[in-house]
This record gives structure tokens, C-alpha cells and sequence, in this order.
């Protein structure tokens, strides 16, 4: 097992498929409303037309696939009031369910949406970086799905060392925050953390 | 614009409530002497408010047989602790009550003290619980101003209605009418607190822009007419209360202030709902 | 709905009793789950693993241009859950065939609500969906004596086989093309059927790009050359949507991008997925314009001199007066029509092309210097832009570019074509000769079951026939959703259908109560391909072929049945039981398949058991990048094309002679040159006054076509939505998320709107193959694009125009 567990998105290489959102609900069996992972679609620009009445625009997007962090420093796990919301010793931030009360504060606080309700539990539930396969020593289901190899997990220092410290980028808030364990290599479309540039703009898929 | 968290609405609002009621009348008691015979209802009701209040925040919870492990994060937990101060308060007032009937003015007074003390740190620490990070809108000191500006304005209203009831035929009617200038000045005060607060979380809310997303604007587009029935709503109950506060005064007779004061709870109650539902609703987490 | 649900579920032979309560089991977790009641999930990751639990392998057989391998976790004779390709280390070149999402969805699709249990007829009219459960016995008889009638009263040529891929890719079990489905060999057994020719993805690319480059598939150079390249320029072209395989061309471009210097430019009217991972630069353009553009690019080329003369002279006729063909009047090449010395006397200036296609005139001249200039560039293109009512000339126009700048069968150049592939041939399933030589065009069918007798050669592409001799009366429909969904106009279609004196049976042979099985009169449960034995050839790529062994992973679902076995019962009442299967069981087949297969790929395992196991197989492609019509760029003269002269035919003088034989349609243009032709419903046709934005429809990574439509988890994370631009949509006042209204004089959609930049002003797109439901008004709930698109066919292949549409759009 990984002493710091890590995700690595290659952003040159995400094409937005949500390849790993379905191999997430396959493995994991989540109901309708629940998604560990989610892909955000990050668009901006505007169209302006010039004197001959054409367009021109500076339009771009990009995808990010972002599930739980299992942060240094996860907010969850800061605020849940039970201690079910915990970060083991294999560095996975995971839910008690034999703790969880089901208030939803660690949802309120999570700016990556990682906690999610259900409704049929009253409980907590979350990514637990599929802790299962990599006893087994297998890929995250997320990970070994994703057609474009844009998604890779690893332990943090060594992705660190191959890929750098990057993680900022838009929609993602400061890592200050969190101290998310994620590396992003980002792509030529990316704007930095904080841009207005664009916004979210597929709130009904994530 | 309104969110669904009416548990947590009743929960604060009405535990706000009675700390103020606790808060003011225990002080009218240390400051005003003998006034004690005509305060002897708040505490209780205070007692009572803060069990339906906690009878409603279970019904937040998701599984509240595990209620009993919220207090295990007192450590890192904001709502830990929230859950722990709000139980101690209930646990304190209920001593101080009982405590009353076994000796109506015996060895009550630190337990009073106590009431007040932990009562205040219980909205303090309720405040915490909403200055999260991740979430700009309510990470303001406004926050801290609204939740105390509740606890005044509807403590001070509840205090003078169950003072007049209780007091309808009181013989000392100079110290009646002490109590009533101390409850329209924490009214008043509550009331500023508010207008401070209201005015802060409008800036807080102008500066949450979560990718193209103001809250201000959301609120502008459709929390208008809550906003106004609040305002309005609060400000009449406290200009009613006041007056007739004022007017108590004036004439030596708490139980003018019984009809008015009903009126004025119901309003700054109803306000007070609609406003602390508008707070849950403008909730914007920054990120993803 | 059907009154299949309440049939009883009486013991037939062959279904278990403990198979119907499995399955009602795996129906029952679909039901609350979709339910929103039982999060059974984390209850089941606490579970100890069934130690009967295995994992085979399986594939996913559609029409998205891709294959993978999936496996299949079963676990108590029902499919748990679906994991894909995991052999070896995943380097580039041996890399794992990694599934999309729609491949990892299999078992929410194979357990989906809408799966056909039983053999069933219709009750009732037409479309209505309802039915009555019958027996395999009754079935058979039932088709059998309507056959028999069709034949007897109408001929052979009476009846169709549909279009369907929903089991594409597959051997045994295949549904596309039509002509090597086990249905086919049944129908050779019994002297024929009218064919079809063409496809709905690329009839016309098909049909025009041989005038040019002579006769067959037009090939060209594969992604993996982008690394050879200086300027890669996709007109349309998604693989992001339409090659969505980890073994498949997007991670091919997504791999060749990584090593590449080479610039990309993408020229769509919408901001793909594609666009978003891999374009330096987007262009946007109006639908249907391309050959504009092209003009215009071509005016900067030639008036500037930076073509390849050489190249033009050596390899090419038409480009001057002096390679014009003989017989043919001066003022026809092709530099007299750009430069507006032929009969329409206009200069195709960048300006002139600015005002059709909407892009800035300096970026056309722009662009026009970057592909004169780069050396080499390769040029693509998708097949979205000759879906399109000009889209033989759109097509064509397109390899004008490289042909003009000398980049046709270079390394790190192309023809212009679509990019090519690198696969292995599979060995396929025998089914006999057609005797029937009559074909119409794939997207004829509607036309012939209207008017079949009237239709021609020379005015509705008729082949192997100057005129049809009967209409379409008997309809066979295997894995195919083109009966309501993915044909043009479903309104006027189901006017069509509704008249059972024209086309007297359908039957329809599906997994699933699609939009199309609901017009079945006989409607036949197939097993799914998880539930047989079968092989799924390749998809397209670049760098790597692969096959893929599928054996069966549990039983037929309920009373479905394998598509040969049904073929055989019916052959069995036809009294050509022994014709069809001579002797051999579908297994006996399988093996048979297999063994012609190691004759050509002697690698593969002596016994098919082992092959199962194995799953896949693949083969690298080593070398630099293959470089189709090298030879004959090299050595026209030794190599020449397929062509009437051997050479590029940039001027067709057999296009010329069709120009001037075929009945064409008011406004329909087939010409010689590859030309910009404005056309109805197009950019400029003043009905945009009353229908003022254009219509497209783009492939979705929610399903492949229609298949996947119904598959719960995929339409919560990609709904249908139509993409409407801020401008267009401020007009209207429509917000992102308003339930809007799309519509024509054809029809209409209600359907949420995603307004979104990466859509053009002016222009519309519904993703197409959205479930057609409609609602009692018949206004289209589900947003079916096909209720808005047209059935009037392309002037040239008769090919389906279904991006060429006009439309208004408001807030319901």
C-alpha cells in the first residue's frame, strides 16, 4: 500500500469522456445522485462581431476529472464531528459507517464535493480509492478506465518528483486549503486559479 | 433561493432565542434587585426552547442513533464542540431551574453566572460552526453579528412578553418597569447588531464570485422579497416592542407590553425564520 | 406500454426456473435503484466474494468506429460487473484496449427495463407499442407465412434488410452490413432480397471521393503520421466522440499530439471534444460551407502560386484548361472556376467565401498561407460534413487542399480523406450469394415502400436495375434502430408505416423495446452479445490491430435467442433448414469461423477454448506511419489510379455525364469540379427567415447512435441537451437548463438547452440517436433529432443529408 496516495491528471490528454465516472458507479454500485467522481467542464469566452458582421471568438474549455483528494489536511476530516470522516493509516480519507451521524458538515466544507449523502444509508459516502483493488494490487477502477491515460495514481512524492507540485488551476479553490494530494499537468487551454475567464458549465452532470 | 435545512433553521433560531431570553433575564436579575420575582418564568422557558431546538437538530441527521459520537471531535470539531456547549447550556439551565424551585433565591447566582457565560459561548461557538473556509459567504464576521444580533432581539421580545404575563398583576411595578427599559435596550441593541450584520453579509456575499456565480446577484434575482419580509419584519416587531417598552415605562404597567409583545415575538420570530432560511440558502461553496 | 409485462411467466423450455428468479433478481436492483430507495452498494462492497464468481471476457459490439474489450465479472449467472483490458504493461503500440463509457455501462444496458423477454406480435396499430406474447413456435409459423406471401405476391426484391449496427463488429452474430448477417444467408436460401448500398455514416464520402481518387475505399495517411507532420487541419472529425476506445483513435491522436510539433487546427461548427484536448486553434464555420472555405483557400493558392504544379501536372487532370479532359468545352477546369473564369463568372475570393461560411476573411487568407506553406500538412476530414444535402461536393472540395498544395501520398500528408486505419482481417460468416443483384440507397427504404415501382436509376439511384419491379412489403430488421430513430423525418416515416397495405411486416429482432421494435408486427427477443459465443474484430487505429475472443458469460436473458438460431427456425418453415445451416449448429460455426481465422493470423491458439481465455490479440504495427498512394505520387505512370485517366480527377468526366443524364430535384447540383453548391435548408436559403437557425446533429459520448440510449447511468452523466449559443439564446430569453422547444415544419423536440459557447452563433446541435418518444401531441419528448431532419436525398449517392436542417427554437 501507498503511504500517500495520489492523483495525477494529464490534462493534454482528458478529452472529457467520464470514462471514469461509469467505471466508478460499476465498482462501486452507486445510486442515481451519487458520483465519487465527478467531471467538471470548465468553459469561457465570448463571441464579438467585427465591422463585417462576422464573429470572433476566444472560446475554449477543458475537463477535469476530480473525485476525493485524500488531502494532507482534509476539511472532512477536520470538521466531522463523529471522527468517522478519518485518514487511515494508508493515507485514504474514508467514512466509519458505524460512527457516521449523517449530518452533512463535512459536505458543507468540502470545496471538492468528495463527501456525498445518501439518502438511503443516512450516511456518509465517499472515494476510498478503491482501497480494496490496491490490496490487490490493481489500479483504482477510475484509473485503469481511462481510455486517454490522462488519469494515473501513485505515491505523492514520486509523482511529485516525475510530474512537479502543480494542482492549480481553474475551477480547483487554493490547495492551502486542503493540501490535496493531486498533480495536474495542465493543458494549453488552462487558466490559472481564481480566473474569471470562465465557469462550470455542466452543473446538471456533476 | 430557500434551502431545505429547516432543522437547522428552528435548531439555531430558537436555541439563539434562548440564550438571549437567559442571557438578559439573568443580567436583569444581577442588575435590578428583587427583580427576581418577576423573572421567574424566562429560565424555564429558555430550558424548554433549547430541548425543541435540540429535539430539531436531530432531525437533521441522517442516522441520530449515532448522535452520541458527535461529541468524540471536540479536538478539531467546530460542531463538535457546537453540539457540546449547546448540551452543557441546556444541562446548566436546567440545574438553575431546579435549583430555583428548591430554593428560590439560595446559591442560585453562580449557576446564573454559569447560564450566562456558557449561554454566550454557545452562540459564539455556533457562529464558528459557519466560518468555514470553503465557504465565503458565511465566513464573515457577519455571521457572528447575526447570530448574536437573534439571540438579543429574540430574547429581549420573549423576555418582555413572559414578563408581562407573569407580572400582569405585579404589586412593584417600578422595578416592572426597569426591566422593560433593559429589555427595549438589548431589543435595540440586537436590532443594530442586525443592521450591522445584514449590511456585512451584503458585502460577503457581493465578494463570493464562484466562477461567474455572484451570490449577491442570486440573492438580488431571487431572495428579494425575502429579504424585505425580513427586514420589515423584524424592524416592526422591534418598533412595536419598543414603544410599547417605552411606554411601560412611562405608565409603570408591564402587562401594557403582554398584546404587543406577542405580536412583536411573533413577527421578529417569523423574520428571524426567513432570515436564517435566506442564510442557508445563499450557502456557495467555493470549488468544484 | 406493451402488455409484455403482464404476460405470465410460465416455464418455457429452456428457461430455468432459477434463471427467471436471477434475473428478476438483477430486474429487481435495477428497479430500486433507479428508484432512488436501496443503496445496496456499499452493503455489497462488504461482501465476501462469491466463490463462484468469474470473470470472462467480453466485447462491445457498435457503430461507434472503435471495439473494446470488456470483462465480465458473473457472479450466480448474472453479470456484476464490466472491467475492460488490463493484459500487459500498457505501452503505445501493445496498449491495453481500453473501453469507454459506454462499454463500462455494459451491464446496466444488458439488465436495462427495456430488454424483450419473450417472442412477441403486435396488437393494435403500428407504433403503439403494444404486443402480445407469443411462442417460438408461433413466431416462426407467423414469419414464415408472412415471407412466404411477400414472396409469393411480390417477388424477392419485396424484401429489405434494414440497416442496423447494433451488433457491429461482431462475427457470427453481426448485424452490419446486412449482406453477411445470418439473416442474409436465410434470405439467399430462399432467392434473394433487394439490396442497399451506402451507409448513414458516410454514404456520400463513399460514393464521391472514387470520382477523384478512383474506385473503392479512399484511404488516407493514419493519426500516428501527425508526428510526421507540420500542420494538421481536421475539417469536422471527433474522434474525442466517435473513436472513444483507449485502443482507438483518440488516445492514437492524443499519443501522436504528445510527439508532435505539429499545429492543429479544427473547422467545426462546434467546439469538440476533440477541438478542447488537441486544437491549437478552432474555426468556426457554417454548417454545409466547408466547400466555401475550400474555394476560398484555393483562390489564395492560386492567385499567390503557392500549388504544387508539379504534383498538378504529373498527378492530377482538371486543374487547367491544358489537363481538362477531352470533349469537355474550355471555362470547366478548375483554376477557371476559382479565379470566376467559368460560367458563373464569380471570383471565389476569401471575401466571397467569408460571407457564406462566416469566417473572417483574413483568417482565410491566413489559413490559407499555413497549408500552402507547411510541409508537409495533413489534411482530414470527419464525416459530419458530407452528412450535409452538398455533401458529395463538401467531401471533395475538401481533398482540393491537399491535392493543390502536392500533399497526397507524402509521409506526414494525406489525400484529404478521413485518416486511415491498421487492422487485421477476420474471417467471416458464409452467407451464400444474393441472387438479387437490384440495390436502392440506404436511406431509399421510405421512398420504396411508398412508391418502389416508380423509382429509377437515373432519378433515385436505383443499381443493378433501370427500375424497381415491386415495392418494399416485407421488412427484416436485425440490431437497428433506423425504422423510426436514426432515419430522417420520424413523422413523415411513421405516415409511412401506419399504411399497412404498403409495407405489409416488419419484423424486428432486438435486445431492447426501442423506438424501431415498437413498429414491429413480429418482434423477436436476440440474446445479447454477452450471451453467446463471438468474435469482435477491430476498430479503427493507428499503431495497433487487435481481436477479440467473447465467449459466452451467461445464458440468453429470459426466451431471447441467438440470431442463427431464429434464423434457423425460421429457414426450418421455409423448408430450407439444411441450405442454411448445412448441418452445423452455431458452436459448429464458431469453430468453423476460428479455423479459417488461423489460417490467416497462424498465432492465434489450435483450440478456441484457449483463444477465449486468452481474450485479446494484438498486433503492433511497426515502421514509420504507412503512406497510402505513395507508388503512384512516385510513378503515376506504373501506379496509376483506378481512375478513367489513372489520375486524380479533379474535373470527373464521369461526374460530367451523370451532370448531364441524371433527373436531379429543383435545386439539387452534380458537377465535374468540386464545388460550393448552396442548397435547400443550407446557410443561404431564405427560408431562414421563417427557420432562422441551422440545425445539426453531433455524435454524443452518451450513446453510439441509439445504442446506450436508454442506459440510466449514462444519462445522468451526459443528458440530452441541445447546444444553443449565449447570443442565440439571450434573443430568446432561454437559460441554461430551459426546457426549450426545436422546430420545423417536419416536427418537434422538447428538450433541455446547454447554452454554451462552444456552439456558433446561428447555429443549433442536438446529439443524434436520443430515444424518439413521443408524446401523445406527437411532439418529441426525448430529443430525437430525426424528427426535424429531412428524407429528400443527397443529388449524387441518394444519401442521408441529416445536418442539413433549418429550425426555430423558443422556451416551452
Amino acid at each position: 500500500m501507498l503511504k500517500r496516495p495520489a492523483f495525477y491528471i494529464d490534462m493534454e490528454a482528458c478529452t472529457g469522456c467520464k470514462t471514469c465516472m461509469i467505471a466508478c458507479i460499476d465498482k462501486h454500485d452507486l445510486p442515481k445522485g451519487i458520483l465519487w467522481r465527478r467531471v467538471s467542464e470548465y468553459t469561457g469566452g465570448d463571441w464579438n462581431k467585427d465591422g463585417n458582421g462576422k464573429y470572433h471568438q476566444n472560446v475554449f474549455a477543458y475537463y477535469l476529472s476530480i473525485s476525493c483528494n485524500h488531502c494532507e489536511n482534509p476539511i472532512c476530516v477536520r470538521s466531522c464531528p463523529t471522527t468517522a470522516m478519518h485518514k487511515g493509516p494508508d493515507g485514504i480519507v474514508s467514512v466509519d459507517h458505524d460512527k457516521c451521524v449523517g449530518c452533512r458538515y463535512c459536505e458543507w466544507g468540502c470545496p471538492y464535493s468528495a463527501p456525498q449523502y445518501s439518502e438511503g444509508l443516512g450516511k456518509m459516502t465517499k472515494c476510498d480509492f478503491c482501497r480494496d483493488y490496491q490490496r490487490e494490487g490493481k489500479s483504482p477502477a477510475c484509473v485503469a478506465a481511462c481510455p486517454n491515460r490522462a488519469l494515473h495514481y501513485g505515491e505523492y512524492e514520486e509523482l511529485a518528483d516525475k510530474y512537479g507540485s502543480e494542482n492549480l488551476v481553474a475551477p480547483l479553490p487554493s490547495p492551502n486549503i486542503t493540501q490535496p494530494n493531486l498533480i495536474i499537468t495542465p493543458n494549453r487551454n488552462a487558466k490559472p486559479a481564481g480566473s474569471q475567464a470562465g465557469k462550470i458549465s455542466n452543473p446538471e452532470e456533476v | 433561493m430557500f434551502s431545505s435545512e429547516w432543522s437547522l433553521v428552528l435548531f439555531t433560531v430558537l436555541t439563539q432565542a434562548a440564550v438571549g431570553i437567559v442571557v438578559i433575564s439573568e443580567f436583569t436579575r444581577l442588575l435590578l434587585k428583587n427583580s427576581g420575582a418577576h423573572l421567574k418564568w424566562q429560565a424555564p422557558a429558555a430550558c424548554a426552547l433549547t430541548a425543541l431546538g435540540l429535539l430539531f437538530s436531530l432531525t437533521h441527521l441522517g442516522t441520530p442513533l449515532h448522535s452520541v459520537f458527535t461529541i468524540l471531535n471536540l479536538g478539531s470539531s467546530w460542531l463538535s464542540r457546537e453540539i457540546l456547549v449547546v448540551g452543557c447550556f441546556f444541562a446548566v439551565i436546567l440545574l438553575l431551574v431546579l435549583q430555583r424551585r428548591k430554593a428560590p433565591e439560595k446559591g442560585a447566582t453562580p449557576l446564573a453566572i454559569a447560564s450566562i457565560v456558557v449561554g454566550l459561548g454557545a452562540v459564539f461557538i455556533m457562529t464558528r460552526v459557519y466560518l468555514l473556509p470553503t465557504v465565503p459567504v458565511w465566513n464573515s464576521i457577519a455571521t457572528t453579528f447575526g447570530f448574536f444580533g437573534t439571540m438579543l432581539l429574540s430574547g429581549s421580545v420573549a423576555c418582555g412578553l413572559i414578563g408581562s404575563l407573569e407580572n400582569r398583576s405585579a404589586k412593584n411595578a417600578e422595578s416592572c418597569s426597569s426591566m422593560a427599559g433593559v429589555f427595549c435596550v438589548s431589543a435595540l441593541v440586537g436590532l443594530a447588531l442586525k443592521f450591522i450584520g445584514i449590511v456585512l453579509s451584503m458585502i460577503a456575499l457581493n465578494n463570493t464570485d464562484n466562477y461567474g456565480m455572484n451570490a449577491l446577484h442570486m440573492v438580488a434575482d431571487k431572495g428579494v422579497d425575502g429579504l424585505v419580509a425580513w427586514i420589515v419584519m423584524v424592524c416592526a416587531g422591534i418598533g412595536l416592542f419598543s414603544w410599547f417598552a417605552l411606554k411601560a415605562m412611562g405608565t409603570k404597567q408591564i402587562k401594557l407590553i403582554a398584546s404587543p409583545a406577542l405580536c412583536a415575538l411573533a413577527l421578529v420570530l417569523a423574520g428571524e425564520i426567513i432570515g436564517r432560511l435566506m442564510f442557508y440558502g445563499t450557502y456557495m461553496r467555493i470549488g468544484i | 406500454m406493451s402488455k409484455e409485462n403482464s404476460a405470465p411467466s410460465k416455464k418455457k423450455k429452456g428457461v430455468s426456473r432459477r434463471n427467471v428468479l436471477k434475473w428478476t433478481a438483477a430486474l429487481g436492483g435495477v428497479a430500486s435503484l433507479s428508484a432512488g430507495g436501496l443503496f445496496y452498494g456499499l452493503k455489497k462492497a462488504n461482501r465476501q466474494p462469491n466463490s463462484d464468481e468469474k470473470i470472462v471476457w467480453a466485447s462491445c459490439n457498435v457503430n461507434c468506429g472503435s471495439r473494446c474489450a470488456l470483462r465480465a465479472h458473473v457472479s450466480d449467472g448474472v453479470v456484476t460487473r464490466i472491467e475492460t483490458d488490463n493484459l500487459g504493461k500498457d505501452t503505445y503500440g501493445s496498449h491495453q484496449v481500453r473501453a469507454c463509457l459506454r462499454g463500462r455501462s455494459m451491464r446496466r444496458r444488458m439488465y436495462a427495463p427495456e430488454r424483450l423477454k419473450y417472442p412477441m406480435k403486435r396488437v393494435g396499430k403500428r407504433g403503439e407499442g403494444n404486443f402480445e406474447r407469443i411462442s417460438w413456435d408461433e413466431a416462426y409459423a407467423l414469419v414464415a407465412k408472412r415471407l412466404k406471401k411477400a414472396i409469393d405476391e411480390h417477388g424477392n426484391e419485396s424484401v429489405y434488410l434494414n440497416y442496423g449496427t447494433g451488433n457491429l463488429g461482431a462475427t457470427l452474430s453481426k448485424s452490419w452490413p446486412p449482406g453477411a448477417t445470418p439473416i442474409a444467408r436465410l434470405m439467399n436460401c430462399l432467392g434473394g432480397y433487394l439490396n442497399h448500398y451506402g451507409d448513414y455514416s458516410a454514404a456520400q464520402i463513399e460514393y464521391a471521393l472514387p470520382f477523384t481518387y478512383g474506385s473503392g475505399w479512399v484511404d488516407g495517411n493514419t493519426y500516428a503520421d501527425i508526428t510526421n507532420t507540420e500542420l494538421f487541419v481536421m475539417f469536422g472529425n471527433n474522434p474525442a466522440a466517435t473513436r472513444m476506445s483507449g485502443g482507438g483513435l483518440v488516445n492514437d491522436i492524443v499519443q501522436a499530439r504528445k510527439k508532435s510539433g505539429a499545429k492543429i487546427i479544427v473547422i467545426d461548427p462546434r467546439y469538440t471534444d476533440t477541438a478542447a484536448v488537441a486544437a491549437d486553434e478552432w474555426i468556426p464555420i457554417h454548417p454545409g460551407t466547408d466547400a466555401a472555405l475550400v474555394c476560398g483557400l484555393a483562390h489564395v493558392l492560386i492567385t499567390e502560386k503557392i500549388v504544387d504544379d508539379d504534383f498538378l501536372k504529373k498527378c492530377c487532370v482538371g486543374y487547367d484548361e491544358d489537363s481538362l479532359p477531352e470533349g469537355i468545352p474550355a471555362g470547366n477546369s478548375y483554376k477557371s472556376y476559382i479565379l470566376g473564369k467559368g460560367d458563373d463568372k464569380t471570383p471565389k475570393t476569401p471575401k466571397w467565401a467569408s460571407e457564406i461560411t462566416g469566417i473572417p476573411e483574413k483568417r482565410i487568407i491566413q489559413l490559407a498561407h499555413e497549408i500552402g506553406r507547411a510541409k508537409p500538412c495533413f489534411i482530414t476530414q470527419g464525416w459530419g460534413i458530407q452528412r450535409q444535402a452538398n455533401g458529395e461536393q463538401n467531401c471533395r472540395a475538401i481533398c482540393m487542399l491537399p491535392i493543390l498544395t502536392g500533399n497526397v501520398g507524402v509521409q506526414g500528408g494525406n489525400t484529404g480523406a478521413r485518416e486511415g486505419s491498421f487492422g487485421i482481417p477476420f474471417a467471416g460468416f458464409p452467407t451464400l450469394e444474393n441472387p438479387v443483384k437490384t440495390s436502392i440507397s440506404v436511406f431509399g427504404w421510405t421512398d420504396a415502400i411508398v412508391r418502389g415501382p416508380e423509382m429509377t436509376a437515373t432519378r433515385d439511384g436505383v443499381q443493378g436495375r433501370d427500375r424497381l419491379i415491386a415495392p418494399i412489403k416485407f421488412i427484416w430488421n436485425y440490431a437497428g434502430n433506423c425504422i423510426i430513430n436514426q432515419h430522417s423525418d420520424s413523422n413523415r416515416t411513421h405516415e409511412i408505416l401506419q399504411d399497412e397495405s404498403k409495407c405489409e411486416t416488419i419484423v424486428v429482432i432486438d435486445n431492447f423495446m426501442t423506438p424501431s421494435a415498437r413498429y414491429a408486427d413480429i418482434l423477436l427477443p436476440a440474446a445479447f452479445n454477452l450471451e453467446e459465443d463471438d468474435f469482435a474484430v477491430c476498430g479503427w487505429t493507428s499503431t495497433m490491430a487487435y481481436q477479440i475472443f467473447a465467449p459466452k458469460a451467461v445464458e440468453p436473458f429470459f426466451e431471447s435467442r441467438t440470431v442463427y438460431d431464429i434464423c434457423t427456425g425460421v429457414a426450418e418453415r421455409m423448408g430450407v433448414r439444411n441450405a442454411f445451416t448445412e448441418g452445423r449448429t452455431r458452436n459448429d460455426w464458431a469453430h468453423w469461423v476460428y479455423a479459417k481465422q488461423r489460417a490467416n493470423t497462424p498465432d492465434l491458439p489450435e483450440n478456441l477454448d484457449d483463444a477465449f481465455t486468452q481474450g485479446v490479440f494484438k498486433y503492433e504495427r511497426k515502421g514509420k506511419p504507412a503512406v497510402p498512394y505513395k507508388s503512384f505520387r512516385e510513378d503515376p505512370k506504373t501506379n496509376p489510379l483506378p481512375t478513367p485517366s489513372g489520375k486524380i480527377e479533379i474535373f470527373s468526366k464521369r461526374l460530367w455525364n451523370i451532370a448531364h443524364t441524371w433527373e436531379l430535384r429543383e435545386g439539387d447540383v452534380i458537377s465535374a469540379l468540386p464545388q460550393y453548391t448552396p442548397t435547400w435548408e443550407g446557410v443561404s436559403d431564405p427560408l431562414r427567415s421563417e427557420f432562422p437557425l441551422q440545425l445539426i446533429g453531433h455524435h454524443y459520448k452518451q450513446r453510439t447512435h441509439s445504442t446506450y440510449g436508454n442506459v440510466d447511468w449514462l444519462k445522468q452523466v451526459a443528458p440530452q441537451e441541445l447546444w444553443i449559443n449565449p447570443v442565440d439564446a439571450e434573443k430568446r430569453g432561454i437559460k441554461h437548463g430551459d426546457m426549450v422547444k426545436v422546430f420545423n415544419k417536419r416536427g418537434t423536440v422538447i428538450v433541455p438547452a446547454k447554452v454554451t459557447p462552444r456552439i456558433m452563433p446561428g447555429v443549433l446541435t442536438l446529439p443524434q440517436g436520443a430515444w424518439y418518444t413521443p408524446g401523445k401531441d406527437g411532439i418529441d419528448q426525448g430529443g430525437c433529432v430525426n424528427v426535424l431532419t429531412s428524407q429528400r436525398p443527397t443529388p449524387l449517392s441518394k444519401g442521408n443529408p441529416q445536418h442539413t436542417n433549418l429550425v426555430q427554437v423558443e422556451k416551452a
